[in-house]
């Protein structure tokens, strides 16, 4: 393997991720001295046993979950843009997410439940529910744009919904709602990890494997079916793979706004291509890499506080966002 | 060999347009295709490739019906260049030369040292050569239209089909490329169907000529498709009775539009 730029490109986001995720393990709102933490890592350590327990069952899986999670939303935001040659779709536009909240807060609010796993099935459900009317629609709806306007108007009614129900809701279950629906990569135990990265994981090797259809799509309908592409079955695909990602992460981690539609521009700018082969990759290690970054600043230093996450990823990514649509005659692959 | 065959064909969204259509398209054949905006250019050309269907009549590719034609191998036959502007200006040119390559290779896309020949020469046909690393956003609009139509060179179809392609370039580009495409029918034997507005590089460039006329769109009035080399439809008197409106005279020795600008007829066709 030569030593030239497009791996240069992939290694610093190797790197990144490596140091991101070692910081996270590092760095909480408990302090542990860095050479215990990593003797704890190695197994040699002989010390406080809570210090271990919070090490490994805490930042561990939490630092995983973030990996994974930001690499799933970021891919499916990737592919929406793809497919609806949009730079401002993703999952939560689509209303996939909405699907996914709603699920949730007619499950705590309405139906009273409160256990862990009947709050992920209720998600999944809901966000299933409007994935197959988003495919219904895309089998009756020709034109990709409108196909992204139903989502929007699905994404609506869902919160207005919501908004019925809170309104009908007792407050502490509001309360409860609302600390969901901040968002949180804790919320995976060690026992869940295996689970969440199994189904996750799947979705992004579905990615892995869509990234033809996927460049074929950049030049449009019309041209990727000249090049032999199925359209309906790979937009059915696509539609699939996204859906299961964004169910999944906010099943397991509650909505994570953002990263899905900030991380593929971050990717498109420092690699400079619009080409899947590299920005599938590249994207996943960003997303990655965001998430952690978003988890480690949600500890407020020399406090034993920890911000809400859907207060931290908007601080992060909608500037890009911003940056983004004010240049973007200058980027070219906008034009 | 005969590219196209149309036997019958009624085209069009509804109602037919155009009914009962038979056009041949040889190898190594230029077409090029002139009618007003809304006469029907684009839905033939979606017709003959496929992307819609005839609502009567059948079709014949490079010898074979079309209903026996899977889309997938439609596109090893046949190669498309649009009007619309694309926005993929994050790809280079040499990956999109290489999508060309996309109907012959796997699941991956992955290129041959073969594939990459092909796109080469593909590149090197349309003198694209040296741009390989630009990105499609970095082009001027005739720089891209060039390297869609390498694209469907490197997609190694013998026929290529080219919906307005010089609607947005600037004159010298339009003669260039309409100079491309004669090259590319009289040596690389491929038969091109090529949609345009430009007249004067049309009768210029083409071996034949499609006129289509919609007629008066009453209820059960078909248009008509006249077909002939430019000179023998200058000749006959066709392109006159096609063109001629107004203070517009079809001038068959000069081969173009000429404005009659005597007062007469100025002053007739403002009172009309």
């Amino acid at each position: 393997m030569r030593f030239n730029k497009s791996n240069l490109r992939i290694l610093i986001p190797c790197v990144a991720l490596a140091a991101l995720f070692l910081a996270s393990l590092i760095y909480g709102a408990v302090r542990i001295p860095v050479g215990d933490v990593l003797s704890i890592l190695t197994g040699t350590f002989e010390g406080k046993a809570t210090w271990q327990s919070i090490v490994l069952q805490s930042r561990l899986p939490q630092a995983i979950t973030a990996v994974v999670a930001g690499a799933g939303l970021a891919v499916s935001g990737l592919m929406l843009q793809t497919l609806f040659r949009n730079p401002l779709a993703g999952p939560s536009i689509l209303g996939i997410s909405d699907g996914a909240n709603l699920g949730v807060a007619i499950a705590m609010i309405y139906l009273s439940v409160s256990s862990y796993l009947s709050i992920i099935a209720s998600a999944f459900i809901g966000a299933g529910c409007v994935l197959l009317l988003i495919i219904r629609f895309s089998a009756k709806v020709k034109s990709n744009v409108m196909l992204l306007i139903i989502g929007i108007m699905i994404g609506y009614l869902a919160s207005s919904v919501i908004s019925i129900l809170n309104y009908r809701a007792s407050a502490d279950k509001v309360h409860q709602y609302v600390m969901w629906g901040m968002g949180d990569f804790s919320g995976v135990s060690l026992d869940k990890l295996p689970c969440f990265a199994a189904v996750a994981g799947s979705g992004l090797l579905m990615a892995v494997l869509l990234i033809k259809p996927l460049n074929a799509l950049l030049l449009g309908e019309t041209y990727a079916a000249n090049l032999g592409i199925n359209i309906r079955r790979a937009r059915i695909l696509i539609l699939f793979c996204t859906g299961i990602l964004a169910a999944t992460v906010t099943a397991f981690c509650g909505p994570v706004s953002f990263i899905g539609l900030a991380v593929p521009h971050i990717a498109r700018l420092t690699t400079g291509t619009s080409n899947h082969n590299r920005l599938v990759p590249v994207t996943i290690l960003t997303g990655a890499c965001i998430a952690l970054l978003c988890n480690l600043l949600t500890i407020l230093p020399g406090s034993n506080q920890v911000l809400p996450l859907g207060a931290i990823t908007p601080i992060i990514c909608a500037p890009v966002i911003i940056y983004v649509i004010v240049n973007r005659r200058n980027i070219h692959y906008f034009n | 060999m005969t590219a196209i065959e149309t036997r019958n064909l009624a085209i069009g969204y509804d109602r037919p347009l155009y009914s009962g259509v038979n056009l041949t398209l040889q190898q190594g054949e230029l077409v090029c295709l002139l009618g007003l905006n809304g006469a029907g250019k684009s839905t033939l050309l979606s017709t003959l490739c496929g992307f819609l269907h005839p609502i009567d009549g059948s079709m014949k590719i490079m010898g074979r019906p079309t209903e026996k034609i899977h889309p997938e191998e439609l596109s090893k036959e046949m190669g498309i260049v649009l009007t619309e502007k694309v926005n993929a200006g994050g790809v280079t040119v040499r990956e999109l030369v290489s999508m060309g390559r996309y109907p012959h290779t796997g699941f991956f896309g992955r290129l041959t040292d073969r594939d990459r020949e092909i796109v080469d020469r593909a590149l090197e046909s349309v003198g694209l050569s040296g741009f390989e690393a630009r990105h499609l956003g970095e082009l001027s609009d005739g720089e891209r239209q060039k390297s869609f139509i390498a694209k469907a060179l490197a997609q190694e179809c013998p026929i290529i089909i080219l919906d307005e392609p010089t609607a947005f370039l600037d004159i010298t580009s339009r003669m260039e490329l309409m100079v491309m495409l004669r090259q590319l029918a009289d040596r690389e034997n491929k038969a091109i169907i090529v949609s345009t507005h430009d007249l004067d590089s049309a009768l210029q460039s083409a071996h034949t000529l499609w006129l289509m006329d919609k007629g008066d769109g009453g209820p059960e009035r078909y248009g008509t498709i006249k077909c002939g080399t430019p000179a023998g439809l200058a000749d006959d008197g066709t392109m006159e009775a096609f063109f001629s409106r107004g203070p517009l005279r079809f001038d068959p020795s000069a081969g173009r539009l000429i404005i009659d600008t005597s007062p007469d007829n100025i002053s007739d066709s403002l009172r009309r």
